[in-house]
């Protein structure tokens, strides 16, 4: 009986070593490693200024030795990422401008991660107070890493950043080249994600500018063009509508605007999920459309 | 072993059942086993998103969870609810088998006889296929049971109530619910807390057991329903521990933690129920002779 125990003992205890050996360097023991060195990370970076300077000293340590190890694995440019950022709350804004270069280097095959250290870079600035040198960023993204989810919503940042410095002449401008710089994009890239994203964040523009009628073209060609589910999903459609209904009652006070695009809508897809909510819809504003003329007739 | 005038009394009763246990260490044997079996496929799960393991178990996981799920500190989310799903295969085919053995272990003891466990193994075993019958059949009731609570929760759920007597009865359900849980788990535990007896003592086929397990219960069922709740409310602990450890809390291999001291107490229960069950059916079957 006790020698049986035993050799369960031995076998959960050898698997155990075994299993922990066979992964020693792995991609988890990796994760485990990063996911205890950003506990402590994310604990100073709560309060910056309150947090001694030597702790970032460590989280960098910290940071640089855990590169050292597992410089292969998956979240070594998470981890890089972080060695930057250490360096940034730290304000040694030079130090984290010349780790972030070092890794728009060494990941210039995979845009992703290299357009967000550049996008580190230009947060170095904006903690500066640097406007010049933010803008230098924007432009640099929008040169070098056009079609990443950051490249293409730059043009749109760079607006709104001067929209929420109050430079609204700027913003204005900002809005405006944005607008056309998407609709290039569109041209060179018909029929695809890019267009597809480019008229969300053209519509985004419109809508900073408050032009209510041509965000609503933007809108209602999004759903004209880009009904397919893997674009019109329940959260976007809900979202396109919510914004089509909103803006056509309180801006523009014109309910045949939507229940045109519906119709067009419904007409085209009429099996499409979301032709039964745009029926109701229609029905709504028509009843809306209805009460709106006896107020009117009744006042005059 | 307690004699029957005593069975009313449930805490002296349990009482001399733990003395028992103590005193015959070797009725703990077959729970160790099944403790064995349980820690090894917490190993295997706790594995599973590592290399090697994650060769087999990562486009499971993936395919049926997320890949998220293979990533520290995530795969700690997973592990109990794998656990839990494994349980239904083990509870069927390994610890009603390893239970058995242990109701025969006792048997013997009981019977002043030498306990020769290679014995009682092979015993136990010509009855294997009614022993996971039975625990189908217990499992079954205990998947109605919690199908049931399940209808009540996602009823509770839906209502919209935030204060008032609606409100109170949505937070006892859902709040309460893995304590709710452990009472269904209870209450069929002592349903059939006499099949495995029955059929391991008196060598009864499973229904021919069943039948003997509800005369067994007559007139016996709250004495053999507090038998059973008593030593469960160890548990309690480890639900109050696994429902409100945050995931960042302390470090996420505390839920590993958890979950290999609950078998160490689940054993710990079903050594001590099974030996007060066996020991009051057993004084039953003496008194009826």
């Amino acid at each position: 009986m006790k020698k049986t125990l035993q050799i369960c003992v031995v076998i959960l205890v050898g698997i155990f070593v075994l299993l922990t050996v066979l992964d020693y360097k792995g991609e988890y023991a990796s994760q485990k490693e990063l996911w205890k060195i950003n506990k402590y990370f994310v604990e100073i970076a709560q309060d910056p200024n309150a947090a001694p300077s030597a702790s970032f000293d460590k989280a960098a340590a910290q940071f640089n030795s855990y590169l050292k190890k597992f410089p292969n694995s998956s979240s070594t440019p998470i981890a890089h990422i972080l060695l930057g950022r250490a360096h940034l709350l730290k304000k040694d804004y030079n130090k984290a401008r010349e780790i972030y270069e070092e890794i728009v280097v060494k990941y210039k095959d995979r845009p992703e991660i290299a357009v967000q250290a550049v996008a580190e870079i230009g947060r170095s600035y904006a903690d500066q107070g640097d406007i010049d040198g933010v803008m230098r960023v924007y432009d640099r993204i929008v040169a070098d890493f056009p079609l990443t989810d950051l490249g293409l919503r730059t043009p749109l940042l760079k607006a709104k950043y001067y929209f929420d410095h109050n430079e609204l002449q700027k913003a204005s401008e900002a809005f405006s080249s944005a607008i056309v710089y998407y609709k290039q994009l569109i041209v060179k890239h018909p029929d695809s994600d890019i267009e597809y994203s480019a008229l969300r964040l053209i519509a985004s523009c419109y809508l900073a500018q408050e032009r209510w009628e041509e965000a609503i073209n933007v809108f209602s060609e999004m759903l004209l063009d880009f009904a397919d589910p893997r674009y019109l999903n329940a959260q976007r459609a809900q979202t396109a509508l919510n914004t089509i209904n909103t803006i056509s009652i309180v801006k523009l006070e014109n309910y045949d605007l939507p229940i045109g695009i519906y119709q067009k809508f419904i007409t085209k897809y009429p099996e499409h999920p979301i032709t039964p909510t745009l029926e109701g819809m229609i029905k709504s504003f028509e009843v809306l459309k209805q009460k709106n003329v006896q107020a009117v007739e009744s006042g005059s | 072993m307690p004699n029957h005038a005593e069975h009313k009394k449930i805490i002296p009763f349990l009482k001399t059942s733990v003395n028992a246990l103590l005193e015959n260490k070797v009725i703990l044997f077959p729970f160790a086993l099944v403790a064995f079996v349980q820690l090894f496929i917490i190993e295997i799960l706790y594995f599973s998103p590592r290399y090697p393991l994650n060769v087999f178990f990562g486009p499971i996981i993936s395919k049926i969870w997320s890949p998220a799920y293979l990533e520290y500190p995530l795969n700690f989310l997973l592990l109990p609810k794998m656990f839990q799903y494994s349980q239904m295969p083990i509870y069927i085919f390994v610890s009603s088998f390893f239970i058995a053995v242990a109701v025969g272990i006792i048997a013997a003891i009981n019977a002043d006889q030498k306990v020769n466990i290679g014995a009682i193994i092979k015993k136990t075993f010509s009855s294997y296929v009614h022993l996971i019958v039975a625990a189908i059949i217990s499992f079954a009731l205990v998947a109605v049971l919690f199908k049931l609570f399940g209808l009540v929760f996602t009823r509770a759920a839906q209502i919209r109530s935030t204060t008032g007597h609606f409100f109170m009865i949505k937070s006892i359900v859902m709040g309460g619910a893995p304590y709710f849980q452990l009472l269904l788990s209870i209450f069929a535990t002592t349903l059939f807390a006499y099949v495995i007896p029955a059929i391991v003592i008196d060598n009864k086929k499973v229904f021919s057991a069943l039948m003997v397990n509800f005369k067994s219960l007559k007139g016996a069922f709250w004495f053999t329903f507090f038998i059973v709740l008593t030593p469960s409310l160890l548990f309690m602990p480890i639900l109050l521990l696994r429902n409100s450890i945050p995931l960042d809390f302390f470090a996420p291999e505390l839920r590993l933690m958890t979950l290999v001291f609950s078998v160490f107490v689940m054993v710990l229960i079903d050594a001590i129920i099974y030996t007060a069950v066996t020991s009051f059916y057993l004084v039953k079957k003496e008194e009826n002779s």
